[in-house]
């Protein structure tokens, strides 16, 4: 044999890595479609935490209203 | 200067310097200037100790010549020949230049010219010249009125638009320069048809829009399996398959049953399989962390809501308190 001929390496079923390499491929899809779900999560959160702010916000004026009201001359 | 003063020796330029001179003239240690690297001369030499010649050698020897007297001036060294005249080289002249004329190197005697005016005599500086009074002149004739131009001017001829030229197609004219020539018509041999064109517009009316078909007989398609074995030819489809999986043999071959993978490319895989492992096992690390941050953040929930809680609570007892009671 010649020194430049190339070397090849037998892979026996190499039918069953490929259906696994389309599993992993699918999978993969799947995960992105779960991160892309969280991402829509943590906006809805964002965008719940920042109500809870306004209204938390909106107590304490009325809370210092009522004081000014009842117990300040 | 003549040729015997070139040729005579000069002292302190060209030349052997004198025994007393070389030592502080060479490059030698400041302490070794009293030793001169010459040994002095012996001092018996103009009357070396040389025995004279016995008497039959002596009587043998033809008598010595005169020396010849040197020169006046000269440096007593041997005489040279006096050397030819140099010849004149072709072209030059022995005649000298001509002097040029309107220029003088003497200058002419000023006392002989007599027709000369006396200078002027000049004023004391600081002292400004009158200069002459102007008068106007007013006895000029009156010029004459300048003739006013009766006539219109001439307006230019009106020139005609131009047309752009319209090229019109050349005449289409069959190619035949049969008339052209004045050579007779080739003869036509016995036996044999004239079957050479005349001229162009015959030769295009031979030449058919589309080709016939080819008369070929119904050959079935097999691959090409020239330069095989008899082994592979007994076996043309399998062989087709393989021959079209074999094209991209720089990277793998597919077999039905197996596969060939180039080594290098098998290398690159394992590679890439432990870096999957790696980014894998990352993964993990990450949803571990996502888990932990998720569980902060429903406990800081359940703080928050709790908060809520009771600030509603209060809220109610204000209420009952103030406005009811």
């Amino acid at each position: 044999m010649e020194d430049n001929q190339p070397i090849f390496v037998k892979i026996d079923e190499y039918k069953d890595v490929l259906d696994v390499i389309s599993l992993i491929k699918k999978k993969i899809g799947d995960a992105k479609v779960v991160l892309g779900e969280l991402d829509d999560l943590r906006a809805q959160e964002s965008t719940e935490v920042e109500s809870w702010k306004e209204k938390v916000a909106e107590i304490e004026t009325r809370v210092n209203s009522i004081d000014a009201t009842l117990f300040k001359p | 200067m003549g040729i015997k003063d070139l040729l005579k020796p000069k002292t302190g330029k060209v030349g052997i310097p004198p025994a007393g001179n070389l030592a502080t003239q060479s490059a030698v240690p400041p302490n070794a200037v009293d030793e001169p690297l010459i040994p002095p001369l012996p001092s018996n030499l103009e009357q070396p100790d040389i025995p004279p010649l016995p008497d039959e050698l002596q009587n043998d020897l033809p008598p010595m010549p005169e020396a010849p007297q040197p020169a006046a001036g000269d440096y007593g060294g041997p005489q040279f020949p006096e050397l030819p005249e140099m010849p004149l080289a072709p072209g030059a002249h022995d005649e000298e230049m001509p002097e040029m004329g309107g220029f003088s190197s003497a200058s002419p005697d000023v006392s002989e010219i007599q027709d000369l005016p006396p200078p002027p005599e000049f004023e004391e500086d600081g002292v400004a010249q009158p200069l002459p009074s102007y008068e106007p002149v007013t006895d000029e004739p009156e010029l004459p009125p300048m003739p006013v131009a009766e006539e219109e001017p001439v307006a230019p001829p009106p020139v005609e638009e131009m047309q752009e030229p319209v090229m019109e197609q050349a005449p289409v004219q069959p190619v035949s320069h049969e008339d052209d020539l004045d050579a007779p018509p080739v003869p036509v041999f016995e036996g044999e048809e004239d079957n050479t064109p005349q001229s162009a517009s015959e030769n295009v009316e031979f030449v058919p829009d589309k080709l016939p078909p080819l008369d070929v007989e119904d050959v079935p398609a097999e691959p090409y399996i020239g330069g095989m074995s008899e082994a592979y030819k007994e076996e043309p489809a399998k062989l087709k398959a393989e021959i079209i999986e074999e094209e991209p043999i720089s990277r793998a071959i597919r077999t039905p049953e197996c596969l060939f993978v180039k080594a290098s490319e098998h290398e690159e895989c394992i590679r890439d399989i432990e870096e999957i492992n790696i980014l894998a096992d990352q993964g993990e690390e990450k949803s571990l962390r996502l888990s932990e941050i998720k569980n902060l953040k429903d406990s800081t929930f359940e703080k928050f809501k709790k908060t809520m809680e009771d600030i509603e609570r209060k809220l109610v007892f204000i209420d009952k308190t103030v406005f009811e009671g």
